[in-house]
């Protein structure tokens, strides 16, 4: 057989990257049904606006520093300068770790492509570009707006660059730094995938997840105070070792000021984002065709053990009656852990809340308290409510995006009403949303303050936990992971914001009330009682609501039909 | 008793099945044959509930089968014509999935399973997840859901599909036993050896339209043909297939 030619592999490549774009969309919608043009304007604007709001705050202050000394005006400067770098490395961070997945051969990419003339390395390459492209893409779409403004705000003084040298300096300084955080963090999970194999690869997704939500909630509260710290570092040659000090010294190397040390460090910067890129690819060609073979020999690789599908099934027979319920309850919790996308979202909303229980404790030592834990104040009580209301939020929200629709008709063939789908939605949230956060409660209360004192605080706990499940559920006509879905506008509109109130009453609010609570020694007791009350209540006016009892696969009928492959035309 | 009683169905003005009526038995073994496009599919997703018809309807015992969809799905088993099965689980965890959401006990479920498993020679997979499974793998973790519950109805489209010989003489002793069990059983297959072999009845569809609809003995006498085979390709077969197989294979060559 002749050998294929540069020409042909390179006419195969373009192809292959046109369906890249198709597949990398797929991974990070989570769901074919989604809209893509949606969730590529939602996500760039919600990447966009800190940085941005940050760019526009930054005009009507330059005017006013200039008039201070020209000392003051560079480190403000660094300071924005540094604050954009770190957004923008922080931006790829949550990039990569939406699209990684799609990097890899799955077995049914190897059935359709492994028996074509094509080479695997060919299908990495499009696949590696693909991403790439698509990063770059994101990248610059942040980069690009804050740079024009920023350009206009920041060219303040020559000293600190000209409208030109400080747009340029901001694309440079910001893609790059971008660029390098996303290639850095191919290589990682790519080596990772040839190191450990798929299911570590997987793991180290979620985690990622998790880290980037935090760090991204934690620098956007947190980078305006400890940046000018930073700032003084760089401004004596120190701390170039650190990756964002390479990126502001290619900046500085570009629209100034001078900093000692700032050529060298831009090298590094150079140096840094050209070695990951090259390493990535290296990482992704190279155990190509080894990556494409692994796909295919997966089936043993896959096993999984007795032990998770026992210890459902006796926590499904301990909290629900219903054979119904328990089905759908086992069902939802093995997606959860196996199918690893609704991990992914979990990670994100986890990642956030505990950002956000981060920010409490430190508002609290902030106010000149050092935090005492010899008692449950309510920073301490509020803090696993923020955990428990991140995950419960998290799971819901996870539990919207279909699991496999082709795989479907099992569930509405037999399906149970909706009674039996809401209790096993609100199991599986208690279960995996609120309870291992009240043990933990429990268990650290108990070491920190005695069982006695500990025991009244993790049972308001779980019972306030309660009351969100039921609340969360209420109307729930959906089985979890099977149902159609597509992004409404309205609902990112109005959920968003309508979560951020629930979030203030449940964790800012109720920590009030058990503190309280906490007061007289029948508080606790009657707070529960209250929950389990309102737990009634909810749970009445929804069965009530709720009638007719049919459940909901939540898109028209015509697009049902066409997502189970029952048009006409089939036979 | 399940019927079907003047059974059309159009998706956006285009007709994909017109008129179709029959009645199966407690015993018997419909079977339901044509070509592509001919609206078998679309009459099984019928017979199932998952479509509704836009004219006709499906009665079991006499009762609309949408005016209580539910109870009807419990005394239903179907084995599709993809085996689409949610890949991250297991047989056993597919199996209690299905079987909880029938209302079975969780003891009768891993019993049955059990069972399934050892019998269709799955045990050493049983915990490895069904997207590892090959097709036929899959078909037979599928008519084991199908049986499950003890159906009175059970609809087989393509049953056959992915099985080895040994499964497939399996499958045909199954729809038999099954039959004489008193259930009724509508098996929709291209296989027409197969069909021969277990149908009672026959329907045969083509372009939307019932165009045959006996026993299989009835069929051929009408027809004078020896075979099913050559009684389905007088009623439903257009194209002459020896000119379109030569023309087929000579396509890529010129």
């Amino acid at each position: 057989m002749a050998p294929r030619s540069r020409e042909a592999e390179r006419r195969q490549w373009r192809r292959l990257l046109r369906m890249s774009f198709g597949r990398l969309m797929d991974a990070a919608l989570a769901s074919r049904e989604v809209a893509a043009e949606y969730f590529v304007i939602w996500s760039a604007a919600l990447l966009l606006v800190p940085p941005l709001f940050y760019a526009v705050q930054r005009t009507s202050v330059y005017p006013w520093i200039r008039r201070r000394s020209l000392d003051a005006l560079q480190t403000v400067a660094l300071t924005d300068r540094l604050f954009f770098v770190v957004w923008s490395m922080l931006a790829a961070m949550l990039i990569a770790s939406v699209l990684w997945d799609a990097l890899f051969p799955d077995k049914t990419d190897q059935q359709i492509l492994g028996v074509l003339p094509v080479g695997s390395r060919t299908v990495a390459a499009a696949r590696l570009t693909a991403s790439l492209a698509v990063a770059l893409a994101f990248i610059i779409a942040i980069a690009l707006p804050t740079a024009v403004l920023y350009g206009l705000a920041g060219s303040a003084h020559p000293s600190i660059g000209t409208i030109p040298e400080v747009f340029a300096g901001h694309l440079a300084a910001t893609v790059l730094s971008g660029l390098f955080v996303f290639c850095a963090l191919l290589l990682v999970r790519g080596l990772l995938l040839v190191a450990l194999g798929p299911a570590a690869a997987r793991k180290a997704a979620v985690l990622l997840q998790l880290v980037t939500v935090l760090l991204l909630v934690e620098s956007f509260m947190f980078l305006p105070g400890i940046v000018p710290g930073l700032v003084r570092e760089l401004r004596q040659g120190n701390g170039t070792g650190w990756p964002p000090a390479w990126f502001i010294a290619v900046y500085s190397w570009m629209a100034g000021p001078v900093i000692p040390g700032a050529a060298s460090a831009a090298r590094s910067a150079g140096t840094a984002t050209l070695g990951a890129a090259l390493l990535a690819v290296a990482a992704y060609l190279l155990p190509a065709r080894a990556s494409a073979r692994r796909a295919i020999e997966s089936r043993q690789e896959n096993r999984s053990g007795p032990l998770l599908p026992s210890a459902v099934a006796v926590l499904g027979r301990l909290v629900l009656w219903r054979s119904t319920s328990r089905a759908l309850f086992r069902f939802t919790v093995l997606t959860v852990v196996r199918n690893g996308r609704p991990l992914l979202v979990v990670a994100t909303y986890l990642g956030l809340g505990l950002a956000l229980a981060g920010l409490r404790l430190t508002s609290a030592s902030v106010r000149g308290r050092p935090l005492p834990l010899d008692a449950p104040y309510d920073y301490l009580v509020s803090v696993p409510l923020v955990l428990a209301f991140s995950l419960s939020v998290g799971l819901r929200s996870a539990f919207t995006a279909p699991a496999e629709l082709p795989a479907n008709w099992t569930i509405r063939l037999t399906a149970g009403g909706t009674a039996s789908c809401a209790n096993a939605t609100r199991a599986v949230l208690m279960t995996l949303g609120i309870l291992p956060v009240s043990l933990g409660v429990l268990a650290l209360g108990a070491w920190l303050w005695g069982w006695a004192a500990a025991a009244p605080v993790a049972a308001m706990h779980a019972a306030s936990g309660l009351v969100l499940c039921e609340v969360l559920t209420l109307g729930c006509r959906a089985v979890p992971f099977a149902c159609a879905r597509r992004v409404d506008p309205t609902s990112l509109r109005v959920g968003a914001p309508l979560s951020l109130v629930g979030l203030h009453v449940f964790a800012f609010r109720l920590d009030d009330l058990q503190r309280m609570a906490l007061g007289g020694s029948l508080g606790p007791w009657m707070y529960v009682a209250f929950a389990l009350l309102a737990v009634a209540a909810l749970r009445i006016y929804d069965g009530w609501r709720l009638r007719p009892r049919d459940l909901t696969f939540e898109v028209e009928e015509d697009v049902v039909i066409r997502q189970l492959g029952l048009s006409g035309t089939t036979g | 008793m399940l019927s079907a009683v003047a059974l059309s169905k159009s998706y956006g003005g285009s007709l994909a099945l017109k008129g179709l009526s029959f009645t199966a038995r407690p015993g018997q073994v419909i079977g339901l044959l044509g070509p592509n496009g001919s609206g078998k599919s679309t009459t099984i997703n019928m017979l199932t509930g998952l479509l509704h018809p836009t004219r006709g309807q499906v009665t079991w015992r006499g009762d609309s089968i949408h005016d209580d969809l539910p109870r009807y799905q419990l005394v239903l088993g179907y084995v599709p014509e993809e085996p689409r099965l949610y890949g991250y689980l297991t047989a056993p965890d597919y199996l209690a999935l299905v079987g909880g959401l029938r209302d079975l006990s969780d003891r009768d479920v891993e019993r049955r399973t059990d069972q399934y498993l050892e019998l269709f020679g799955l045990s050493s997979d049983r915990y490895t997840p069904l997207a590892s499974y090959s097709k036929g793998m899959r078909q037979k973790v599928l008519i084991a859901a199908a049986l499950l519950h003890d159906p009175e109805v059970v609809i087989l489209d393509e049953p056959c599909s992915g099985l080895d010989l040994g499964s497939t003489l399996i499958l045909r002793s199954l729809v038999r036993t099954l039959a004489a069990q008193g259930k009724v059983i509508v098996y929709s297959s291209h296989v027409l050896d197969m069909v021969e072999k277990v149908c009672s009845d026959v329907l045969i569809l083509h372009q939307g339209l019932v165009v045959a609809q006996d026993s299989v003995s009835r069929l051929r006498e009408l027809s004078r043909a020896a075979s099913l085979e050559e009684v389905f390709a007088s009623l439903a077969v257009d194209a002459d297939v020896e000119r379109v197989g030569r023309a087929l294979a000579d396509v890529a060559r010129h």
